[in-house]
């Protein structure tokens, strides 16, 4: 896989000082680099600029955060949400997925890391403290590939042995990539999940233009289970095309025949799914990609999602292969209603959102 | 406007295919015509020497043009001074245009288009979208600029309106030949502008998720038989031409409403009790609505309604 290096590099002198520059300016020698008071100057002109999503790839923009790093996972009423806590120390990516969800969504369109880590950590002090019964999930790959800039700012390095001696938290990092050096030294304590989003090889190649193959990124959670990660694995989005059931098959079995089921804390599955915004957005980035052409229906979140019963379909079948290597893995399902679950399930047994964190925290919690 | 200077000119010395510097786009003469018939040419065209003996027009098009329609030989024009550069002469089109007129969506088009010769797209998006009325950004410079390069045909149905202007930016995704026959069944049919959208949408889709041709959609012989149908007048063929390719775009999800359809048939809830599914079947709520005078009207419709539980087939959309 080709690591991410960027064209240039945005520093706001807020955070000129901070350790997380420090690591990406000693990676990057020889990228140009600019500091600014105020990014927001830089950051209007690629947005208002010709091609801003694949211009602003290519800026680093190293800025504080100057909300909070915690919050938790934006789920909807209406379908049931894992309770996820975000960590949210970047946004965007480069990896380069048709269907990415990052491209209607974020305002600003350069690779953000906050290199204000000195305040995050404070503000995950503060609110482990306080709470220290509840379980918290936190991950860190909801708003950018939680490893993809890794190589760059090490984060990994100072989030993973912090978690470690945390007992109430399970820390995910979850990632397309294999860009895991960073993690294989670091004590971890069991409290940090690597988790993997997989596909099929033929969605691989033909919509996640950067990311490794499947094999690469079965490798490197073969890495991670060798020294002693837990593990997770997320099979989101799924994509309906012919052939999708062979070519899940396939994935499922290369997964397993390298990674033991016990070191599994958790598998998800969730349907493609799309703000409508999207679809023109995927038309003119990758006019080559079809899977905006299946039945789609209009989501009670406003998401356009596939039609009921393919998804029924599609979750049936994963989880019954699925089952077929160890009838105890934790399965659950992203964002869907308790219909689904119960079609998909056979079983009432997820009724809502706090159902499912529950019966995640304790599987998270299971070293 | 310095540097001009006034000549009568032989209308044959102006070359009325050059429109370098013109951005005038749909439009008839007839008024023009019997206004200049009547009282003459009030306002001198504006033109530019291109070689030894030939002008160029930069503002007046549609005044000379009437004066070739009508038979006029000789006219006073203004004359551009030569070392004005063809940057500047062409902003003097365009803020002549702006002046009296809103420019309609093919005349913005064929202006950015003109404009690229001289300017950076940065330049057109942040000084002269606005200028034309648009937003300043590259998305609807993207939207705007190709439609000038549009089949004549579709350019004139955006000028008088009958074609919507999102509509038109869409055919550019259809080669010539496709763009051709959808733009006949649009004509024909008559859609509405939110019709217009959802069929080309349609159209579009179906031959990316299929894989097949615009022509081969047309050529089947349902949509050859809506067509043909003497019986059927513009509206209702519009609306079944509609469903026909709802049918190629969503067939599991039309074929979902024609079983629920049937199954609500065999219900025999009668004509009094309604029963909804959930929009697209996406949610879980199903709706089931009457209305009654008397009691016996209640008690008649409730036994109706307690009856379906028995029913296999709504036990199986209902529970899976
Ligand atoms: S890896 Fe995730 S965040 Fe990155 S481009 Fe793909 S979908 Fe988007």
């Amino acid at each position: 896989m080709v690591r991410y290096i960027p064209r240039k590099i945005i520093v706001d002198t807020k955070v000129r000082d901070s350790l997380l520059t420090d690591n990406v300016l000693n990676n990057l020698p020889g990228v140009p680099v600019e500091y600014v008071a105020d990014a927001s100057t830089a950051i209007d002109a690629i947005r208002g600029g010709k091609d801003p999503l694949c211009v602003g790839k290519k800026v680093l923009l190293l800025t504080e955060n100057r909300g909070r790093f915690l919050k938790p996972c934006p789920g909807t009423k209406e379908y049931i949400c894992c309770g996820y806590q975000i960590l949210n120390f970047a946004t965007n990516c480069n990896l380069e997925c048709s269907y990415c969800i990052l491209q209607s969504y974020l305002n600003n369109p350069a690779m953000v890391v906050y290199a204000n880590a000195e305040d995050m950590f404070a503000e995950l002090e503060d609110k482990l403290s306080q709470d220290s019964e509840s379980i918290y999930r936190i991950g860190t790959g909801e708003f950018t590939d939680s490893l993809a800039l890794d190589h760059l700012t090490g984060f990994a390095k100072l989030i993973v042995p912090y978690f470690a001696h945390k007992g109430n938290v399970i820390l995910e990092l979850k990632t397309k990539t294999d860009n895991i050096g960073n993690l294989i030294d670091l004590q971890h304590n069991g409290n940090t999940v690597i988790s993997w989003s997989l596909n099929t090889e033929e969605v691989a190649q033909r919509e996640e233009f950067f990311a490794p193959s499947i094999d690469d990124r079965i490798d490197a959670a073969f890495k991670c289970q060798k020294v002693g990660y837990r593990l997770g694995f997320h099979f989101d989005p799924l994509i309906y095309y012919t052939g999708w059931e062979e070519g899940y098959q396939k994935t499922l079995e290369r997964l397993f025949a390298k990674i033991d089921t016990r070191n599994v804390s958790w598998i998800s599955m969730g349907g493609f799914r799309f703000l409508p915004e999207l679809k023109p957005v995927i038309q003119k980035r990758f006019p080559q990609s079809k899977i905006i052409y299946d039945e789609f229906v209009p989501g009670m979140d406003g998401k356009m999602r596939y039609f009921k019963p393919i998804r029924i379909e599609m979750y049936s079948k994963m989880l019954e292969w699925i089952r077929d290597y160890d009838p105890k893995l934790c399965v659950y399902l992203c964002m869907e209603s308790r219909e689904v679950w119960r079609k998909v399930f056979k079983e009432d047994r997820v009724e809502n959102s706090e159902n499912l964190a529950k019966i995640l925290d304790n599987t998270g919690d299971n070293k | 406007m310095g540097n001009v200077e006034y000549k009568q000119l032989d209308l044959k010395s102006i070359d009325l295919t050059d429109t370098t510097f013109v951005i005038t786009y749909g439009f008839t003469l007839t008024q023009l015509k019997k206004s200049i018939e009547k009282i003459g040419i009030l306002n001198p065209p504006l033109v530019k020497k291109k070689s030894e003996e030939q002008y160029r027009i930069v503002c007046g098009y549609k005044r000379l043009l009437v004066c070739q329609d009508i038979g006029i030989e000789e006219l006073r024009c203004a004359v551009m001074g030569q070392n004005i550069e063809d940057k500047d002469t062409f902003l003097t089109s365009l803020y002549d245009n702006l002046s009296h007129r809103a420019l309609n969506p093919v005349e913005k088009s064929i202006t950015i288009s003109k404009l690229q010769k001289y300017y950076s797209g940065e330049i057109i998006v942040k000084n002269f979208l606005p200028l034309l009325g648009l937003n300043s950004h590259y998305s609807v410079l993207d939207r705007i600029k190709p439609l000038s390069g549009l089949d004549v045909k579709i350019k004139d149905a955006v000028v008088d309106g009958r074609i919507d202007e999102g509509v038109a930016a869409k055919f550019l995704n259809f080669s010539e030949k496709d763009r051709e026959l959808i733009f006949q069944l649009l004509s024909a049919l008559r859609f509405s502008k939110n019709k217009q959208n959802e069929v080309i949408d349609n159209f579009y889709d179906i031959t990316k998720k299929d894989g097949c041709s615009i022509s081969s959609i047309l050529d089947a012989k349902e949509l050859r038989d809506i067509l043909a149908d003497s019986s059927l007048n513009i509206p209702q063929k519009g609306s079944r031409v509609r469903y026909f390719l709802r049918k190629l775009r969503y067939p599991k999800i039309v074929k979902a409403e024609k079983d629920f359809l049937e199954m609500k048939k065999n219900l025999n809830l009668g004509d009094s009790i309604k029963l909804t599914p959930p929009p697209s079947f996406e949610g879980d709520k199903y709706c089931i609505e009457f209305q009654f005078e008397t009691l016996d009207d209640l008690e008649e419709n409730l036994k109706r309604i307690d009856s379906i539980k028995q029913n296999k087939e709504f036990k199986r959309i209902i529970e899976g």
